[in-house]
């Protein structure tokens, strides 16, 4: 029993993994949050990004340079 | 703009009182640590009454560690953090008041005070009586209310990774926290115990882990002003935290009773979870990394943040070790666990919530802060957090070493105490370190913000460029959620109601006919005693399925053996040796004396006294004490009626070297001895061996005066070996070889009391011994037989069988003392009416039935009988 439960946890997650990886809009829509609660921590300047508008995280960053 | 933006100064007085109470909570659950620590090289320190026992101290310590100290903090960290996640307030301002005044007055203080009383439960992180937990359930049920609500209306798909945290920690909690404190008084022994496991584990795991990684997430943007590396990989790690945690509770109770199956299932979820912490940390150190650019962490609420999530990972990581199979086995019940636990409520809990804390205050308008200070007590705190895991770490390892090798219990005790007077150094340290961080908050500058923080009121700021994706994230998230709730119950099923159902068929199957496990009102008020003054802290109460465990205590402790004790007292550690094979191995008088002062029977015990279940001395125990004794007697009783030990095998040929007054095997052998002895013996027979000890003379039969009583080399290895029947004696096999040799030798080679001279004797020895023969003949062959074989027929009406007079030579001044006064626990009665010519006269004739040597077989034969068949 224990065996399914984990398999079953891994593969929601596995779901959630190639959502990511085959939706772009997956991939914004799932890094907005922590850009919302920047502008919420009054980090969103004139000059900031808008949560709305695409971004590129670190990580997309990263993702980038080694694909 | 001020109309669109939702003030928190509302919560500026809940988020000082909760920190402030934080602070004195933090303060006074160190304290009791201190003095938890301290009372292991110095017992008799503080130890007059009930309330001030090691037991109930470490009890509050805990406690305190997890409700006074880290459940305000994360009071105060939710008050301010979720108008920011949420952008709604919290429910109720009077809500909060009355939450900040129940946890702090009813919960803490109640459940601290009760504690002390002697009203608590012998369950770890569930300590506070049932009452006071009760009230806990009900305060995490408000906190629901309080925080939960705003969560629940902001929709999942733009819910911040710390909201989501925030909200599973205190939805999980409620959940989690009846089944260790409810549930194990409902379920028995091996059942219980399975339910324990997991509340052990969610009181870390659940409550205190999520709460600790939101503040990560939430202060390490709010410094950097930059976002955390990836959301959707820290969304990974909150489901992979929430669905695998629950499954871990059982490796508390590796090698115990409880199905093996469940077993490897915590040990594989364990390894699971160090998995899903690496995604967390890297995720959290990525995000510090990319701000700080290689820069010092220069904002000190940050550096502590850093410091917990790295020793989360250390942590985590050190936790899926020990749960494998194969590193338990070793390390289980030791100093290491303890080690790891600091790590885990200082290392990570505490420096997460104290950065939290630092981080929220600075922003707070009007009150003070000293950088300066709080940056010295960091760096106290890491000293002294890195000594104390480095100490108990090694302390673990050689107390798990010893366990494994062929030694007396007490020698990991010993080895212990350099370790244990470090701890205390180090406990110093950290308890300045906490004084210092808290003083920081309350010296220094006043901050000079005009206005409280505020926060957007706009639910969603913004419209969404893509709708469809957000509801698809959000339909994901909440089901995913909803799915975390399903595991929860579906590991609670797997882990407690699976192995309960299977151990309720197990115990039906395997209980032997006849077998008597009820407990009599008195042993019932003993085993509270041992409940409430935290017995079960130091001694387990299981033998496990290990060879070590099996070759030190006896067979390991089945699941039916324990299907009437509620709740479980199984223990998670061991300081003392483990009790479930206590009964038959002592006499009452040396659990009452040992009891009274451990020192006086067990020299380097570092056991409190429990002087106050006395009127004053050991031998004048209350009713509490009897009860007590009464109840450890029970301790694998059952078994015993099980399954009756056998006869005991001849000693081995090593011990049967007869012993060679001449003929020692050097200088050498006697000091190692006589030091074995001052050890080990001399609580009882006194370091010149004569016997007049506080201890000694408290037991009933007083020890042998080893100068008065001669003992052939046999039935000193025999005594060594299996105690002494009917006398407080223990079996000291656990001696290594070449140590039980040389105090063999040293008892053998202290000097006798010299025979009387021909000048002393008041009549010719001939006529002596022939009248002293009549006198034996008269009053002392019905017990110690016809030719001083203790084969008299009234032998067997007693526990302690008589002497044989073959194996024991009496010196005159011992025996005219026994005459004259009897001994006391045993069947031998005083004989006052004897004139002194016949006292000298039946001691020269008991002594003629001396025999130098005593076939090995007629030795273990007069030893073997088991006490309570004697006894009948």
């Amino acid at each position: 029993m224990i065996g399914w439960i984990i398999g079953i946890v891994t593969l929601i997650l596995l779901l959630f993994l190639f959502w990511r990886r085959a939706s772009a809009a997956f991939r914004e829509r799932a890094e907005a949050p922590k850009y919302h609660f920047l502008e919420s921590l009054g980090v969103g300047s004139p000059h900031a990004q808008s949560p709305t508008q695409p971004q590129t995280s670190q990580e997309d960053k990263d993702d980038t340079a080694h694909s | 703009m001020s109309a669109e933006r939702i003030p928190i100064q509302a919560a500026h007085k809940l988020i000082r009182a909760h920190t402030r109470a934080a602070f004195a909570g933090l303060l006074l659950s160190a304290f009791f640590g201190l003095l938890v620590s301290l009372k292991f090289h110095a017992p008799t320190f503080l130890s007059g009454h009930g309330w001030d026992t090691w037991g109930r101290l470490r009890y509050d310590h805990t406690q305190g560690i997890l409700y006074a100290w880290l459940g305000n903090a994360f009071i105060a960290f939710l008050y301010y953090a979720v108008p920011f996640l949420t952008r709604r307030n919290f429910t109720s301002l009077r809500l909060g008041w009355i939450i900040f005044w129940v946890w702090n007055v009813v919960a803490v203080l109640g459940g601290w005070s009760l504690v002390l009383a002697g009203s608590s439960q012998p369950l770890e992180w569930a300590e506070f009586p049932l009452g006071i937990a009760a009230v806990i359930e009900l305060l995490l049920l408000l906190l629901i209310v309080q925080f939960g609500l705003p969560f629940w209306k902001c929709g999942a798909s733009g819910l911040y990774v710390a909201g989501w945290y925030l909200l599973g920690s205190i939805t999980f909690t409620a959940l989690a926290y009846p089944i260790g404190n409810l549930l194990p008084h409902l379920l028995p022994g091996a059942m219980g115990a399975s339910f324990s496991g997991l509340w052990i584990h969610d009181a870390v795991g659940i409550f205190v882990t999520p709460f600790v990684t939101a503040i990560a997430y939430f202060v390490i943007p709010a410094v950097t002003r930059k976002p955390i590396y990836s959301h959707f990989y820290s969304m990974i790690g909150f489901w992979l935290l929430f669905l695998v945690y629950p499954l871990n509770g059982i490796h508390h109770y590796i090698y115990s009773s409880l199905p093996m199956a469940a077993q490897h299932a915590s040990e594989i979820a364990s390894i699971y979870q160090g998995i899903d912490v690496i995604i967390v940390v890297a995720n959290l150190l990525l995000s510090i990394g990319i701000a700080v650019e290689g820069d010092a962490l220069r904002d000190i609420p940050l550096r502590f943040i850093w410091t917990s999530v790295v020793l989360y990972l250390v942590v985590s990581i050190e936790g899926s070790i020990q749960a494998v199979m194969a590193f338990n086995r070793f390390i289980h019940f030791t100093d290491w666990v303890i080690g790891h636990s600091h790590l885990a409520m200082i290392g990570f809990a505490s420096f997460g919530a104290m950065g939290g804390l630092a981080h929220i205050w600075q922003r707070l308008p009007g009150v003070r802060s000293s950088r300066r200070l709080m940056a010295w007590s960091y760096w106290m705190l890491v000293t002294g957090l890195g000594l104390m895991v480095l100490d108990l770490s090694g302390a673990g390892l050689i107390q798990a070493s010893l366990w494994q090798q062929h030694t007396p219990w007490i020698d990991s005790v010993r080895a212990s105490q350099p370790y244990w007077i470090l701890r205390s150094v180090d406990g110093f340290l950290l308890l300045a370190g906490f004084f210092a961080f808290g003083l920081s908050f309350f010296t220094g500058e006043r901050h000079r913000i005009a206005e409280a923080a505020t926060v957007p009121s706009s639910p969603v700021a913004h419209e969404s460029i893509h709708p469809q994706t957000d509801r698809w994230i959000g339909t994901a998230y909440t089901a995913t959620f909803g799915a975390g709730l399903l595991f929860f119950l579906i590991s609670f099923t797997a882990l407690g109601v699976l192995p309960a159902l299977h151990l309720h068929k197990i115990i039906a199957d395997t209980t032997p006919p006849g077998v008597h496990l009820a407990l009599t009102s008195a042993q019932e008020r003993g085993k509270h005693i041992y409940a409430r003054d935290g017995c079960a802290y130091c001694h387990t109460e299981q033998v496990r399925f290990t060879p070590a465990d099996e070759w030190r205590f006896g067979p390991p402790t089945q699941a039916w053996e324990t299907q009437d004790e509620f709740p479980q007292m199984w223990g998670t550690r061991r300081i003392g040796p483990d009790l479930a094979r206590e009964a038959g191995k002592r006499t009452d008088d040396w659990q009452l004396v040992h009891l009274y002062n451990p020192r006086v029977t067990v020299p380097d015990s570092m056991m409190p006294g429990f002087v106050w279940l006395f009127n004053g001395a050991a031998d004048r125990p209350t009713q509490d004490a009897r009860d007590l004794v009464a109840y450890l007697n029970t301790l694998g009783e059952a078994a015993l009626q099980a399954n009756p030990p056998g006869k005991p095998q001849p000693a081995p040929v090593f011990y049967q070297i007869p012993f060679d007054q001449n003929n020692f095997n050097g200088v050498s052998d006697l000091d190692t001895g006589k030091a074995v002895f001052k050890a080990n013996c001399a609580g009882c027979h006194g370091a010149d061996g004569r016997g007049h000890t506080e201890g000694g003379q408290a037991l009933r039969p007083v020890p042998f005066d080893l100068a008065d009583f001669r003992l052939p080399a046999e039935r000193v290895v025999r005594a060594l070996e299996q105690g002494v029947q009917g006398t407080a004696m223990p079996a000291w096999n656990d001696l290594p070889g070449p140590e039980f040799r040389a105090v063999m030798d040293y008892v053998l080679s202290l000097p006798q009391t010299p025979p009387l001279r021909p000048s002393e004797l008041l009549a010719p020895e001939p006529a002596l011994t022939e009248a002293g023969q009549r006198i034996y003949a008269a009053h002392c062959v019905r017990c110690h037989g016809e030719d001083g074989a203790a084969d008299g027929p009234e032998a067997n009406r007693y526990a302690r069988p008589p002497a044989n007079f073959h194996q024991m030579q009496v010196s005159f001044t011992g025996a005219s003392f026994v005459i004259r006064n009897g001994v006391p626990g045993s069947g031998m009665p005083a004989w006052p009416l004897l004139t002194p010519t016949e006292v000298q006269a039946v001691t020269v004739y008991i002594q003629s039935l001396y025999r130098q040597s005593v076939p090995a077989g007629a030795a273990a034969e007069a030893e073997a009988t088991p006490q309570k068949e004697k006894a009948q």
